[in-house]
């Protein structure tokens, strides 16, 4: 840098620190700006533009099973099909096999349920991740009878055991069997992009599990051979479903094989919700560089006399229009350094409340990359505020006329903005309260929940189930302060839990055609489970104690399924088919529907089956209690712990928690885009104040006149605010002409609301109109005080 | 003629700190309605103090104020706006015109104070322009016309709402002679018209447009003739 340009940059400093008020106010509105861009860029960084962390992650793809017929894009795989993939394809480097896999931990303290996952013993070596500490799966360990071995995450190894590097060889208690600890995975290591899963386990498939090709319950991911592109494993992957699909029809026609970069599937979630975020925050810098803008070419104005001297001294227009660049860039410098000091907050905020929509492969930092993305953001915001008050500078010749209109247009650009961030989140906020007053088909109030996954030998065979459960719903019976006790599978809204569906048949014999056979979800309940969460029942009897082993099958079904199948017949005493081995049953009621899927997904046909008749040894039990539910908590435990203290609790919630829980995503969109938004609003504020205080100063004489000839207060007032809200409702039009074009892109988002919504629009137009007259009102009270005599001697 | 105005001890000063200065003193004073007033008196002497009282731009003074024989003193600000608004007009040394608004609509702005309506006000514009042979002008920018006019308009706007009172604070202060002089003969010709005028001046020569000139030095009136 040259001795001039220092003495520039000197200069320029000491002028910001003369105008502390000035500089603060440019600065912290930079830093707004900045900083929630550098925040969210470090979540879009983490989760779509960093790759994932493993070897060469390009080369990894996901597969899934697809039949295009049924609509099944992406549905999981068979055993015996991955193991044909495996064997016969030849586009793979490597092919592993994982699935979910909660288990019991059991030893010191209460028994604990962790997630585990059961993968192929290839995968560490097909992820190009070693563990820290021991060693991963051998081959051999995927064969039944070998696979008690276990390795652990960093976290369970810091939680549970000190961190002990001799825990190697040590015996972990799963579900009542030991498993031998081989290593430890290092600290950043998260597979499946979930934090929670404590251990890896080889997965040895075992004989119910390749009895089936029906039965589609692995996650499969693959590594590419070198040079394979994705087309070419597509195709020949396509030609062994082809393949297999005629030598099993039963279980495989029409059945192929989907394929997706691994990248893509991992980021496929949040995509849609970052790419809004971004765009939100970049408006938000835009309104933020419009504001610093604004009072840069004020403060030119003001220093016009300075500028014409200095070009009559002989500075060059360059020159010039560096000193007001300087200054700017100072300004965008501090806003980029508490810019970054907001976000480092905002991070770990973001994170806290985000319900699982962001990916978790990698965690969101502030490193190198993004604060080279803050450093171009500086630069930009540089260059954004300074570049007009340069030029208007570099031109010092105070004949050249001030250009009020370049400010205009700045206000109407920023309120403009804040429009469109202010429609998307009324719609959203619309969408989320519409979705709120939808009937979930239950009554939540006063219900307690807990998961129990029956873990162990103890419970192999159905009798142990169906005993378990009866035992523990009578016990909670009996606890002080319960009205009623259930069970069933899978609870609606709850992400935890057996949620399938089964072929049915309304004609009472397993369907001769596939056109006869129709899936319909399937749930497994106790005798009270619809009146302990509220379900009605429509028609006929729920299950009783004596729809037990060895009675007449029944079983209840839904509203949805009675229109679809039954729509002029009450289908109670109809004998129907089940899928699933179950086989013929009798229709003995008939309940609402339940939004089980989400308040947003239509109820599908159901059947509920008793589960004494189809025991299953992972249930949800409820409890209506007559006061606070969650403060039995404990005694539910307490019960199950009665029955087996090796048996863990899992999920304790209540059903208005469950139910919150269930519209998190939408809740977090909503925080996220309605926070950036309030503060574009606030910045849009600050600015329409901006330009009319700036206007009342410059104004001061012609308010003077107007006063002595006989401007009353609100007159004044009026003639002030006038031009903001001209301005205000110019980028009110504008705004919202934006606003209908882009928020068409929330369509997903929304639910039963128009992205047109004129209610939102016009909310939306009545907030920033009475937001800028608030904001006019300040200096135009202050201008309705002027006194006139000073005002006409002011020049 | 009767009294238009009556001023009884009016007194005005500037606390700053436990210090008072006294711009104007014991100011008794009387103008009948018709009367063309001069106020002399050196700078500094209280000569534009003493306007704007009169005109109800300044509120902070003492003594008592009677206009039409209403009361002004006890007035709060509001009720004496609307006076000024009703009976007062104001020209301005340095004109004093809106620059963002033409000749037309400068004229416009002390009727649309006074809730005129459109049509009516359209015609009082229309009239005055022809009355002040500014019609040829009205949709020039005050930038674009000369200071002889630009007073001229100043005038004009001040009389447009038809005031009882016209105040003019040094009217010809920024004018050359000529321009001076048309002013001062239009002057004369509205109070011939019924029009009082109050105006401060340096200049004899303008004072002797005016039925009698009060001195004022130091706040305090020291002479009349």
């Amino acid at each position: 840098m040259t001795s001039s340009a220092l003495r520039d940059l000197r200069y320029a400093g000491r002028r910001l620190l003369r105008s502390p008020g000035f500089t603060a106010t440019a600065v912290l509105t930079l830093a707004l700006g900045i900083g929630a861009n550098t925040a969210i860029f470090s979540l879009v960084d983490a989760a779509l533009l960093r790759p994932l962390p493993f070897r060469e992650p390009d080369r990894l793809a996901v597969l899934w099973e697809s039949q295009q017929a049924q609509g099944k894009e992406r549905e999981k795989v068979s055993a015996a099909n991955f193991l044909d993939w495996r064997r016969e394809s030849s586009v793979f480097s490597d092919l592993a096999a994982w699935t979910h896999w909660g288990r019991a931990v059991t030893g010191a303290g209460e028994p604990e349920e962790l997630s585990v996952i059961r993968a192929s013993a290839n995968l560490f070596d097909l992820l190009g991740v070693q563990p820290e500490l021991g060693r991963g799966f051998l081959s051999e360990e995927e064969t039944p009878g070998r696979e008690r071995v276990v390795v652990l995450s960093h976290a369970l190894w810091t939680q549970r055991f000190g961190a002990e590097p001799g825990v190697l060889g040590r015996t972990l208690t799963l579900d009542g069997e030991p498993y031998q600890i081989v290593g430890v995975m290092p600290s950043g290591f998260r597979f499946p992009g979930d934090e929670s899963v404590a251990l890896w386990s080889p997965l040895a498939f075992d004989a119910s599990e390749l009895v089936t090709r029906a039965e589609r319950r692995f996650d499969v991911l693959g590594r590419l051979g070198p040079g394979i592109s994705l087309q070419e494993a597509r195709a020949e992957l396509g030609s062994v479903a082809g393949r297999l699909s005629k030598e099993h029809a039963k279980t495989n026609a029409g059945w192929s094989v989907t394929l997706e970069p691994a990248a893509e599937v991992a980021s496929a979630g949040s995509r849609g919700i970052l790419a809004m975020l971004l765009g939100t925050v970049a408006f938000v810098l835009l309104i933020a560089c419009a504001n610093v803008g604004h009072l840069f070419l004020a403060r030119a104005v003001d220093r016009e006399r300075e500028m014409a001297i200095r070009a009559a001294l002989g500075a060059g227009p360059s020159r010039l229009a560096r000193l007001v660049l300087l200054e700017s860039g100072l300004v965008a410098a501090g806003g980029a350094a508490l810019g970054v000091v907001l976000a480092s907050w905002a991070v770990p905020a973001i994170l806290a409340l985000d319900p699982g929509v962001l990916p978790a492969w990698q965690p969101a930092r502030l490193d190198g990359r993004v604060l080279l993305f803050t450093t171009a953001l500086l630069v930009f915001t540089t260059v954004a505020c300074g570049v007009l008050p340069a030029l208007q500078s570099a031109r010092a010749d105070l004949r050249v006329p001030r250009r009020p209109r370049l400010r205009q247009g700045l206000i109407i650009g920023e309120v403009a903005l804040s429009v469109v961030l202010l429609i998307a989140a009324g719609l959203l906020l619309r969408s989320l309260h519409r979705l709120q007053q939808v009937d979930p088909g239950f009554d939540p109030e006063h219900v307690l929940a807990a998961t129990i996954f029956l873990s162990g030998s103890r419970y192999d065979d159905d009798a142990r189930q169906a005993a378990f459960f009866s035992d523990l719903i009578g016990r909670l019976r009996a606890v002080p302060g319960v009205e009623a006790a259930g069970a069933v599978t899978t609870l609606p809204m709850n992400p935890v839990g057996i949620d399938y569906d089964l072929p049915f048949s309304a004609g009472g014999q397993p369907p001769s055609t596939a056109a006869e056979e129709q899936q319909v979800d399937f749930r497994v309940a106790s005798e009270d489970y619809f009146q302990v969460i509220g379900i009605p029942l429509l028609r006929g009897r729920p299950f009783t104690a004596a729809d037990r082993a060895g009675t007449p099958r029944v079983v209840v079904v839904n509203e949805t399924l009675v229109r679809r199948l039954f729509p002029r017949e009450d289908p109670a005493g109809r004998q129907v088919w089940l899928g699933g081995g179950m086989g013929q049953a009798t229709i003995v009621g008939v309940v609402g529907e339940v939004r089980h899927r989400g308040l947003d997904a239509r109820p599908r046909p159901e059947m509920y089956v008793p589960f004494r008749q189809y025991p299953h040894g992972g249930m949800t039990v409820v409890v209506r209690t007559i006061s606070d539910p969650a403060a039995l908590g404990r005694a539910v435990k307490e019960q199950v712990y009665a029955l087996d203290p090796s048996q863990p609790v899992n999920d304790l919630i209540t059903l208005p928690q469950l139910l919150a829980l269930s519209v998190s995503p939408r809740r977090f969109n909503l925080l996220l885009l309605g926070a950036f938004a309030a503060l574009a609003l606030v910045l849009a504020a600050i600015g329409v104040y901006g330009v009319i205080a700036y206007s009342v100063s410059q104004r001061t004489r012609e308010i003077g006149v107007r006063i002595a000839l006989g401007a009353g207060g609100r007159e004044i007032r009026r003639a002030v605010s006038r031009p903001g809200l001209t301005l205000t409702l110019a980028g009110v039009l504008l705004g919202s002409a934006a606003a209908w074009a882009l928020t068409r892109l929330l369509g997903n988002e929304l639910y039963e609301i128009s992205p047109h919504d004129p209610l939102t629009f016009a909310a939306v137009a009545l907030l920033i109109l009475g937001v800028a007259s608030a904001a006019c009102e300040v200096p135009a009270w202050r201008a309705s005080r002027t006194d006139p005599l000073i005002a006409l001697r002011s020049e | 003629m009767t009294t238009l105005i009556r001023l009884a001890d009016v007194e005005r000063f500037y606390q700053a700190g436990p210090t008072r200065t006294y711009v104007l003193r014991r100011v008794n004073l009387e103008i009948r309605q018709g009367e063309f007033l001069t106020i002399m008196g050196p700078s500094g002497a209280g000569k534009s103090t003493l306007l704007s009282i009169l005109g109800m731009l300044d509120s902070s003074w003492t003594g008592e104020y009677h206009f039409l024989d209403e009361a002004v003193h006890p007035l709060p600000q509001k009720k004496r706006v609307e006076l000024n608004k009703r009976y007062i007009g104001f020209v301005f040394q340095k004109y004093h015109l809106i620059d963002d608004l033409t000749v037309y609509e400068n004229l416009e702005i002390p009727l649309s104070y006074r809730d005129v309506k459109s049509k009516e006000r359209a015609a009082i514009v229309a009239e005055t322009l022809d009355r002040f042979q500014m019609v040829g002008k009205k949709d020039l920018y005050p930038s674009q016309l000369s200071g002889g006019q630009q007073q001229l308009v100043g005038v004009a706007r001040a009389v447009i709402a038809s005031p009882q009172l016209l105040l003019a604070d040094e009217p010809t202060g920024n004018l050359h002679s000529a321009q001076g002089e048309e002013i001062m003969e239009l002057f004369s010709r509205l109070n011939g018209q019924g029009t009082t005028i109050v105006q401060v001046t340096h200049s004899e020569r303008n004072a002797s447009y005016g039925h009698r000139t009060i001195q004022l030095r130091d706040g305090w009136i020291v002479g009349s003739e």
